[in-house]
């Protein structure tokens, strides 16, 4: 599928032949890469916000190490640390435990009983959901240290409750893998509520032989704005496995920055499904370091209505590592005339000895669609095709997840989707 | 059961099908020969409701209920419920999709636009089972997704598995013979000889002869430009296998 079918061939980019898209387009772009402003004035337009200035300015890998080296020497082998007034949380012995700053300053290594009753209660009905934390702290962020292997994924609920006295908050958290791990972040807020914006950077640190799954669903809404930057340093032979899942928020940043020692291996995946004047973007960048690496990328956008995607993904192979592998591929489908998606799939690669392979698709579903015809053409009406057709192609992203993920995935987007389409069910007959 | 009726059909402004006629009666199998770009596949494509064909002229009568119906009128979705059933030429492969999952909610959709209580998953399942080993076929194709990872004969065998699930009345099938080999193109027949009766009909599309031989149809039809040109039996085919198409489009000039 790489290259434009023919029919898609004459409709490519809106990009191309909207010359004002495409002046708007780098007008904004270019007074934000010369703007010193960040994103939290929401009074200015955002849509074309500069990660790599915040990055830039913000992330200082090798200082952030020695501290955190440096605080998880002072707290020997078990509780932890905080940042700022984040809470700190840490998984051993096959159970959590919560610490407070303060606590942690006078010596007390466990909370009060009747505290930590209620935090783990909610743990016992909510299955390992950290929800109530944010609920309780109001946290600046978190940081989970996995000295043991975890059979559950670990759930962290941003709740808009939480956050109502806030309409924008900046989270700092850090992943620590000594041992295998899941890890799941939902971001919930409710239409009612007033606009949200949420800045999130998270850290994972992967030591030798580890692994991480993590998923991350922004169930926002079309007001809200989520900014959400990821660094994750992958030490020898270690493997992690990103997924993301945006449903509708009004825009959305994902920022990815992955660099691989030694025969580790990662895999980005990222599904967005938009309608209205929603925007996305994702931005990757995967950093080969190591020799025989291996890196995926595979994003995937479901565009209804005015929506918006914007891929821009770099694979970089430097002079030492040799013999990586790496796959790169955006594929997006367009459900209106309106929607649109650019995409920049790109490959810096130094050795010679590397397998290296990108490439880019972009689908429009409002014309004659074979797949759509095809289930059509066995009696499946229009709807049900539709649905099935965009389940499989949603499906498709996480083929090679863990089966329970997958299910869990599986039966949160059947949700989803029904949602998506009643609302479009809706809009039609708000039309009619 | 289907009266093809002056049929004229062009696609971005070039004339595929040409005032082309043709009568098929319930129990009958037709089979439509022709050379490359004659618009067998058109015709094919044109009956399952293709859109990007358009339609100038003519009309297609299809048999309801012993009621003639404007089938060019119905719905993609619409005919297959009435029991139109294409077999594509080249099937679509849909990663994701489970091929079972697929044609249980294709079969329930079927029930229920012709008043039929529709099948429980688990008798569902064993009446799928039981026709994939009629036609000879590895059980392990309900289970895989739909045509993702097929071989062409897989892809081939699975259209013709779906055609004995579905139960359809009429059916289309294009070209299922082509490059297939010698024991694929046995299963294809068996499936078909295994589907017709005398409420069905077949509309077989093909190049080759090997099929033929082991289907026995009613009629041969051969279509040149758009048109049929020439309508015999079994032994016409034989006939193209021997000498070709030039000898029909000499002898049809100027009709």
């Amino acid at each position: 599928m790489i290259g434009f079918p023919k029919q898609v061939k004459d409709f490519k980019s809106h990009f191309y032949k909207n010359k004002a898209w495409e002046k708007s387009f780098n007008k904004k772009r270019e007074a934000y890469l010369n703007s010193s402003q960040l994103i939290e004035d929401k009074t200015k337009d955002w849509r074309f916000f500069p990660f790599h200035k915040i990055l830039s300015s913000e992330f200082d890998f090798n200082s952030k190490c020695i501290e955190i080296e440096n605080l998880k020497a002072q707290l020997k082998d078990s509780i932890v640390i905080q940042i700022k007034n984040g809470d700190i949380v840490s998984y051993e012995n096959e159970k959590f435990q919560v610490v407070s700053w303060t606590d942690f300053l006078e010596g007390k290594k466990q909370l009060p009983s009747s505290f930590t009753d209620k935090i783990f209660k909610s743990f016992n009905q909510q299955r390992n959901h950290l929800s109530c934390l944010n609920h309780i702290f109001y946290p600046r962020g978190f940081i989970l240290i996995f000295k043991k292997a975890i059979r559950s994924a670990v759930e962290i609920h941003y709740l808009q409750d939480s956050l109502a006295s806030k309409q924008a908050l900046n989270l700092r958290n850090f992943i620590f893998i000594e041992k295998s791990a899941r890890v799941l972040e939902f971001f919930h807020t409710r239409k009612s509520q007033k606009p949200l914006f949420l800045n999130i950077q998270t850290d994972c640190f992967l030591k030798e032989k580890t692994s991480l799954e993590y998923f991350a669903f922004d169930n926002m809404k079309e007001q809200d704005t989520i900014v959400h930057q990821m660094f994750s340093y992958l030490k020898k032979e270690s493997k992690a496995s990103f997924l993301n899942l945006s449903l509708n928020v009004g825009l959305s940043r994902w920022f990815k920055y992955v660099e691989q020692e030694e025969k580790s291996e990662s895999k980005l995946r990222g599904l967005s499904l938009m309608s209205g004047k929603s925007h996305t973007d994702h931005k990757t960048t995967v950093k080969h370091k190591g020799l025989r690496g291996q890196s995926e990328q595979f994003f995937k956008s479901f565009l209804f209505d005015s929506a918006r995607y914007v891929f821009q993904g770099l694979i970089s192979i430097e002079k030492t590592a040799d013999e990586s592998e790496t796959k790169q591929l955006n594929k997006n489908y367009l459900f209106s005339s309106k929607s649109s998606a650019l995409s920049f799939p790109e490959l810096d690669v130094c050795p010679a000895n590397v397998k290296a392979e990108h490439g880019s698709t972009t689908s429009s579903f409002f014309e004659r669609n074979p797949l759509l015809f095809y289930l059509k053409s066995r009696g499946i009406d229009s709807f049900l095709s539709f649905h099935l057709v965009l389940l499989s192609l949603l499906k498709e992203t996480f083929s090679d997840c863990s089966k329970d993920m997958q299910s869990l995935i599986h039966k949160y987007l059947e949700r989803q989707l029904a949602l998506l389409e009643e609302s479009l069910n809706q809009d039609k007959k708000n039309e009619k | 059961m289907l009266k093809i009726q002056n049929l004229k059909v062009q696609i971005e402004k070039e004339r595929i099908l040409d005032h082309l006629n043709l009568n098929i009666k319930s129990g009958e199998v037709h089979v439509l020969m022709g050379p490359n770009g004659s618009g067998k596949s058109t015709l094919a494509k044109v009956l399952a409701g293709d859109s990007q064909y358009e339609i100038l002229e003519g009309q297609v009568l299809y048999e309801v209920h012993f009621k003639e119906k404007d089938l060019l009128s119905m719905d993609i979705s619409q005919r297959a419920q009435e029991g139109v059933f294409m077999a594509f030429q080249y099937p679509i492969e849909i990663p994701g999709l489970n091929n079972l999952e697929f044609l249980k909610t294709a079969f329930n959709s079927i029930c229920k636009h012709q008043g039929v209580d529709v099948m429980k998953e688990e008798d569902f399942n064993n009446f799928a089972l039981n026709k994939a080993k009629e036609l000879g076929v590895d059980e392990e194709f309900l289970k895989r997704d739909l045509n993702a990872g097929f071989s062409g004969g897989e892809k081939k065998q699975n259209e013709i598995l779906q055609m004995m699930i579905l139960s359809p009345r009429l059916c289309i099938l294009d070209e299922s013979d082509s490059g297939l080999d010698v024991d694929s193109i046995k299963k294809i027949a068996k499936g078909i000889n295994r589907f017709i009766n005398k409420d069905r009909s077949v509309l077989l599309i093909t190049h080759y002869h090997k099929l033929l031989e082991l289907i026995r149809p009613d009629f041969v039809h051969v279509i040149i430009d758009g048109r049929i040109r020439k309508t015999g039996n079994f032994s016409l085919s034989e006939k193209i296998e021997a000498e070709g198409y030039d000898w029909i489009s000499k002898t049809s000039q100027g009709l």
